[in-house]
């Protein structure tokens, strides 16, 4: 065992390795740390208070901007999943089909594209659209962070469709099932981790996107993060620190779960 | 008698082909109408003259792409070469390049720990690298921006500590932004990497070693080259997203160091010729094709000689 | 089963068969890897359509229903049990599927598991089951909506020895219990000879023998079934006359022997004769059916080889059962002669 470290040891790099995971979580803890900073200041620690909680607690803005982030998001993620569960349904586990690596492509389209550029389409795009129907509400938002997040989704859900066992659904087929009740019954069930664990990376990468909502929004529907990008141009009070803190909180938590999800598939297996 | 066997099959087949196109269907007009689709428009507005107010007039013209590398003097109509736009494409090239390049110094090390370490360990060590990833990366940058601002905390230090006398101007700086960029996209780094590192096999570097070779020369010729697929999709995952950055050089570069996603910005903005801004927002999709052809043309390679 | 094809491609994995399975029977697909067994079971069960030719039951065409639609149940080679549901729930279902109250479900359910003796476990998880009760959960499940037939695709390939062999006694009363008609695949020449009511050889998509074990073992049709099934010692020769359905051959290493006719073909005047090893005896030289000279002499504990070198160049092997007394063998190299019994040796078609 001894030897064999010594082997994979190379100078420095160990050193550097914890340097990095430091420098990664230094600003992280610091903005958390000022969160609680009872003075103004964000660099000068003058005690500890939950002042800019409540502060953030009684902005209506920022209540607005959170209420409708969450909304933005649940929408965008619940109808990305759908559309990224059945378009995984119909590009994994069959031989190839002419048009099926085109569809594939397609859906990772948004990853490739830079966001500036997606955002001023959907700028120019949606300008027009608002002109001719006069609908100016949410619907856009959610649109295209629905079109951004079916990437996101599409990842875990096609994974675990790729390590299930296509014989399960023959089985089904087998003792009765129509292709429907295989589905409702055995598909279904099965999938479902990978269709949570695409849901909540849907979420969170909606809540988090700055850019594209920052160029399709009308005005009045700041987004929590367009509202923070708003409000870094001025002189940043600990209020930002606090609403950051919960934002990170509410991450966190998703990313947890999510990172359990997506860990069941090998369970299952060994 | 209705079907033959044969036919039915042929049939079922078919249908099948239609069902997994209907399937499709939601996701790929989702992504056309509020993705992908509208860059079409944008292609097409970078042939229309500017509207005087913003927009444009529906009428063919070139203008728009003549002003992404000419400027004509509002004086004397002399046409010069548009330095200013030059020079924020070159500024944002050296940047990601830099970004690209501070990642994998920090993130081949930090790859090569996590894939050292005993195999129950390494998911731990990994969680810690994407939980950053996945946490907003405007909080992100506004953490930065707290820690490098003038008052921040790395200047109160550093004259605490007598290091400096006066406060060092860091944020609103080129340096701000390589810094703000390598933070957020490090991880982007160092997740491909550990991914080939993990499929190294240690019995090559036991072999170099029974050979002779100096721990610079394994790294250099061993380990690098067998790990040159995830530095290269590394590479790519970082310079794309940093190339065509937009929120990290509005707020750490302080509006006066631009790069090219907010001069498209500008243009849509202030500026108000749309046509410019399409065309400017064209040629960034078309570096960051041709960076993506590198990459697959090299990947392509790298996977061929990897199985030689 | 009528004139069945399957092609994938140019690739022909089933060529022309046409087979008739009985009602009630124990019927084996047996053959080499690659063969198409697998292809032809699931084209039974309906995963894949023939190309060409039908697939009836009780006189119905079911070739182009679908697996749902058919009242053919598998017991899959690698279970495929359905890992988010209990033991009850897998075998209960098909029933389900069918619509059947749950009353009807609960009890065919108990039923099964008292077969399978799995008594007591219908709630447990089946991820936590060992390789054997998975095994006989995935029989149950099949066996639960009576199916017409069962079809069983190397079901015992992935147990131990062990219990393989307790598995091949349980399926045999299973079926013997149930009456169901099973169509069961292996590679495994001993499984199929030990359950089989019938057999099936198939070698390169095409059946070359159908029979009972008795038949494909001591009058195969063919070389290819001679040699896949057990030890066989080939001898060539050349046809003296025949009479009703045996013949005398003349052989090439000396002497006449008589044999078995093979099924509706008149043979060439050259051909080959099979002889199983245990069908014939060492004797003393010229005592026997033809001499030879002894070569190697290898003990298996039960029986003991003896390699007789032919004076045509080929070799003849010899197996006696050992027993307590132990007979004396003969010396490597002694000249012996062989002696086939009656109805030992039978004539190959080609
Ligand atoms: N879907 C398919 N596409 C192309 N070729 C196939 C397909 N399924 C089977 N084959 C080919 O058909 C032939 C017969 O396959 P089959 O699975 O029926 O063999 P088998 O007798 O069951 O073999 P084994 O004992 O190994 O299970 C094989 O050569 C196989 O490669
Ligand atoms: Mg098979």
């Amino acid at each position: 065992m001894a030897k064999s470290f010594s082997i994979k040891r190379l100078p420095g790099f160990s050193t550097i390795a914890m340097m990095t995971f430091f420098v990664l979580y230094l600003p992280i803890a610091t903005l958390v740390a000022y969160a609680f900073n009872s003075g103004v200041s964000v660099a000068m620690w003058e005690g500890f208070s939950l002042r800019w909680f409540e502060a953030a607690w009684n902005n209506d803005l920022v209540i607005e901007a959170s209420v409708r982030s969450l909304k933005i998001a649940s929408v965008a993620a619940v109808l990305a999943t759908i559309c990224a569960t059945l378009a995984a349904l119909a590009t994994t586990r069959t031989a190839a089909y002419r048009g099926m690596t085109f569809k594939y492509a397609f859906i990772n389209l948004p990853l490739l594209v830079p966001e500036i550029v997606t955002a001023v389409a959907l700028l120019i795009f949606f300008s027009r659209v608002k002109v001719w129907t006069g609908y100016s509400g949410l619907g856009y938002l959610m649109m295209s962070h629905a079109a951004f997040c079916v990437p996101f989704a599409y990842l875990p859900i096609r994974a675990r469709l790729e390590s299930m066992d296509l014989s399960l659904e023959r089985a089904a087929a087998d003792l009765y099932a129509t292709p429907f009740k295989a589905f409702r019954y055995v598909t279904l069930p099965l999938l479902w981790p990978g269709i949570l664990a695409g849901l909540m990376l849907a979420f969170v990468i909606s809540l988090d996107d700055v850019v594209i909502t920052e160029f399709v929004k009308s005005g009045g529907q700041d987004t929590l993060p367009t509202y923070m990008l708003g409000q870094l141009r001025r002189v940043v009070t600990p209020e930002m620190n606090a609403i950051s803190t919960v934002f990170l909180l509410i991450s966190l938590a998703i990313v947890t779960v999510f990172f359990f999800l997506s860990r069941t598939p090998e369970k299952d297996n060994g | 008698m209705a079907l033959s066997a044969a036919q039915a099959g042929e049939a079922r087949q078919k249908k099948d082909i239609r069902d997994r196109w209907l399937l499709s269907a939601p996701a790929l007009l989702l992504i056309l109408v509020a993705g992908v689709g509208p860059l079409l428009i944008v292609v097409l507005y970078s042939f229309l003259a500017p509207g005087s107010y913003g927009d444009v007039k529906w009428e063919f013209s070139s203008q728009g792409w003549f002003n992404v590398f000419f400027a004509r003097d509002i004086f004397d109509d002399t046409v010069s070469l548009a330095d200013a736009h030059f020079s924020i494409f070159w500024r944002s090239i050296k940047l990601a390049l830099g970004t690209t390049v501070l990642c994998a110094i920090f993130g081949f090390p930090t790859a090569y720990f996590i894939a050292t370490r005993p195999p129950h360990n390494r998911s731990v060590w990994l969680f810690l690298i994407t939980i950053p990833f996945w946490t907003n990366m405007l909080i992100r940058t506004f953490a930065i921006q707290e820690l490098i601002r003038t008052e921040g905390i790395i200047n109160s230090v550093l004259l605490k500590l007598g290091v400096i006398s006066a406060p060092v101007q860091m944020l609103y700086t080129d340096f701000a932004i390589l810094l703000g960029m390598t933070y957020v996209h490090l991880p982007l780094m160092v997740l491909p990497l550990y991914a080939s590192l993990e499929k190294l096999d240690f019995r090559l570097i036991e072999a170099a070693y029974d050979l002779y070779a100096s721990r610079f020369n394994v790294l250099m010729k061993v380990i690098v080259p067998l790990v040159k697929p995830g530095l290269i999709a590394g590479s790519i995952l970082v310079f794309i997203p940093a190339l065509s950055s937009y929120v990290i050089p509005r707020v750490l570069g302080g509006g006066k160091n631009l790069m090219i996603g907010n001069l498209i910005e500008l243009q849509f903005g202030q500026g108000r010729n749309w046509p410019l801004g399409a065309a400017l927002s064209v040629t960034l999709v078309i570096i960051v094709l041709f960076a993506m052809l590198y990459y697959v043309r090299n990947a392509g390679k790298a996977g061929g000689s990897s199985h030689g | 089963m009528r004139a069945i094809s399957k092609s994938f491609g140019t690739f022909l994995a089933v060529d022309n068969v046409t087979l008739d399975i009985r009602p009630n029977e124990f019927f084996t697909l047996l053959g080499p890897s690659g063969c198409g067994k697998t292809t032809l079971l699931r084209m039974i069960a309906g995963f894949e359509l023939p190309t060409e030719g039908q697939v009836l039951l009780d006189d119905r065409d079911i070739s182009s229903l679908l697996p749902n639609q058919r009242p053919v149940n598998t017991v899959f080679q690698n279970y495929a049990l359905f890992p988010h549901l209990t033991v009850a729930e897998n075998i209960g279902f098909g029933l389900k599927m069918l619509g059947k109250p749950k009353a009807d479900i609960a009890a065919v359910v108990a039923r099964m598991l008292k077969l399978v003796h799995l008594d007591g476990r219908g709630d447990n998880p089946v991820t936590q089951l060992s390789g054997g009760q998975q095994q006989r959960v995935a029989l149950a499940r099949a066996l639960a909506p009576q199916p017409k037939v069962l079809l069983l695709d190397e079901p015992l390939s992935a147990l131990d020895l062990k219990l393989r062999k307790s598995m091949q006694i349980e399926l045999k009363r299973l079926q013997a219990e149930t009456g169901i008609t099973f169509v069961f695949v292996t590679h495994d020449q001993e499984e199929a000879l030990t359950m089989s009511d019938r057999i099936a050889v198939m070698s390169q998509g095409q059946v070359r023998q159908v029979g009972s074990a008795r038949e494909i073992y001591d009058r195969p049709a063919d070389r290819f079934v001679a040699d896949f099934i057990g030890e066989t010692n080939f001898l060539e020769g050349t046809l003296a006359g025949s009479e009703g359905s045996m013949a005398s051959v003349r052989l090439k290493a000396g002497g006449i022997i008589r044999a078995g006719l093979p099924e509706g073909g008149a043979p060439k005047a050259d051909l080959t004769v099979v002889v199983r090893p245990e069908h014939a005896e060492l004797a003393a030289a010229g005592s026997g059916t033809f001499d030879g000279t002894l070569g190697e002499v290898i003990y298996f504990g039960t029986d003991t080889h003896f390699h007789v070198r032919l004076d045509d160049g080929g070799t003849f092997i010899v197996r006696r059962q050992n027993t307590r007394s132990g007979a004396a063998a003969p010396e490597t190299g002694a000249r012996v002669g062989v002696r086939l019994g009656e109805g030992a040796a039978q004539i190959l078609k080609d």
